[in-house]
């Protein structure tokens, strides 16, 4: 595959919109980065509601709103640590009959969400609709992040075709976090999503970071495209949002 | 004393995972931190120090900002106390944010071996960050400083990432929890170039202040 020149999807930064997808463990801590980054819109979609549960992790929502939307308590956060930049709330689950419409707005996306449905969804939509986005997960005390360019450094279906099949893989819920990981990663999140509408050369495209906080290690592990990749490969299957693709994950 | 149902609520996350248990919790919440210095990173482990159930914070040291940092973490956990300075405290656990690689940071670091606290030191320069966990006969914050190729005028341009709030935090929970498996070497984690890995660090020949940390001075 022939290099890029990442600059062709640098947007000053006053002018860049950044959609985080997911106000919750990664989402805050890449909002709280994002907040002082003089951008000009951050985007925040999430269709929960903050329980105390999220507290011990999600570090921009407060134990007074417990039970408000995710996206309106983030908002609050944002304004309230004096980003000047407009704001943009979508309290809505991503699904495939609306996700493209949501991304298509953005410069770079943030790949915070908590599902790997969302995570498979978000990444054929990114790529679909040519946005660069930062993925990351995060379970225990490990996560994992990449940066993708879409069909210029390997996505996420490049690396697995399909998410595991439901119940294959325990959840947030049934495995726990530990705040700070989620932290780590989601902080490193922010930095990539910048460095994207910098124009860096640096970001962490076609290698995967994966952090264990447990050893406090980080380890680099190359990757590449893969040609036969369902979506952004040489004879896609994946041209549209279909539901057929994202099969509902074991605790939806 | 036990959790009560509310905490149980609160952490539930973190005590599904395996060995977090809840005596650690407990452990957590009757420890006291001890944090030096400023800025959104030191504001962010502050945060997720409190969101993790650590009793009581300190911070030294004056800041501007610390009246709305009490309050977030405060409305966060209310299990949290954040206190404005840490005069004549013995905590369990010192982090240490100062962008000071200097014989001030020295002295802490020796002052804390001195007296067998865990001692976390992080410097931020050129978009990058470096955590050490200090011991006993480690280099000095400016040899750990000089091992990534940052000089200590690079402290005044930290830039902006905020990677290294959330691993001291991480590292100190861990710890504090009694789950800790420390490393002897510094992390570097350069956001700016991507680069996120471990660094040995070695003593400069003839560092006066590698010498002064190793007498315990």
């Amino acid at each position: 595959m022939a290099a890029f020149d990442p600059k062709e999807f640098a947007v000053p930064r006053e002018r860049a919109r950044v959609l985080v997808a997911g106000a919750g463990g990664l989402g805050s801590p890449a909002l709280a980065a994002l907040a002082s980054s003089g951008v000009g819109v951050i985007g925040v979609a999430d269709s929960d509601v903050v329980d105390l549960s999220n507290l011990h992790r999600q570090v921009i929502h407060v134990t007074a709103g417990v039970g408000l939307p995710k996206t309106a308590s983030a908002e609050e956060f944002l304004k309230r640590s004096g980003f000047g930049g407009a704001v943009l709330t979508f309290q809505t689950r991503l699904d495939t009959g609306n996700i493209m419409e949501v991304v298509s707005e953005f410069d770079v996306v943030v790949d915070a969400c908590d599902t790997f449905r969302s995570k498979f969804m978000l990444n054929d939509a990114c790529v679909l609709a040519g946005r660069p986005f930062v993925h990351a997960g995060v379970l225990q005390f490990e996560g994992q992040i990449m940066t993708i360019y879409p069909e210029r450094t390997a996505c996420l279906r490049c690396l697995f075709e399909s998410p595991p099949p439901p119940g294959s893989v325990p959840t947030c819920q049934e495995a726990g976090v530990l705040g700070a990981a989620a932290g780590v990663l989601g902080a490193i999140q922010a930095a990539e999503a910048l460095k994207v509408l910098d124009g860096k050369k640096t970001t962490l495209s076609d290698r995967v970071v994966a952090f264990d906080a447990r050893h406090m290690s980080f380890r680099t592990v190359p990757v590449s495209r893969d040609p036969g990749c369902p979506v952004c490969g040489t004879k896609p299957r994946i041209d549209s949002m279909e539901d057929a693709n994202y099969p509902p994950e074991a605790c939806d | 004393m036990p959790l009560r149902d509310d905490q149980i609520r609160r952490y539930a996350r973190q005590l599904v995972m395996r060995d977090f248990t809840g005596a650690a919790q407990e452990c957590l919440l009757k420890s006291r931190v001890l944090v030096y210095g400023e800025g959104p990173p030191m504001d962010l482990c502050v945060l997720y120090l409190a969101a993790a159930g650590v009793g009581d914070i300190h911070l030294s040291g004056v800041r501007p900002s610390v009246l709305d940092l009490i309050w977030r973490a405060a409305a966060l956990n209310p299990d949290c106390r954040v206190h404005e300075g840490g005069r004549g405290l013995r905590p369990d656990y010192v982090i240490d944010f100062a962008q000071d690689a200097g014989p001030g940071a020295a002295r802490r670091a020796a002052g804390a071996l001195r007296a067998g606290l865990p001692y976390l030191k992080v410097l931020r320069a050129a978009g990058a960050a470096i955590m050490k966990r200090w011991r006993e006969g480690d280099p000095c914050p400016g040899c750990v400083l000089n091992a990534a190729g940052l000089k200590q005028t690079d402290l005044l341009n930290p830039g902006e990432t905020s990677v290294s709030g959330p691993a001291a935090a991480a590292f100190a929970t861990l710890e504090l929890a009694g789950l800790g498996v420390p490393t002897h070497n510094a992390l570097l984690m350069d956001a700016d170039k991507g680069a996120y890995r471990e660094l040995a660090a070695t003593p400069l020949p003839e560092c006066i202040m590698c010498a002064e940390l190793a007498d315990g001075r």
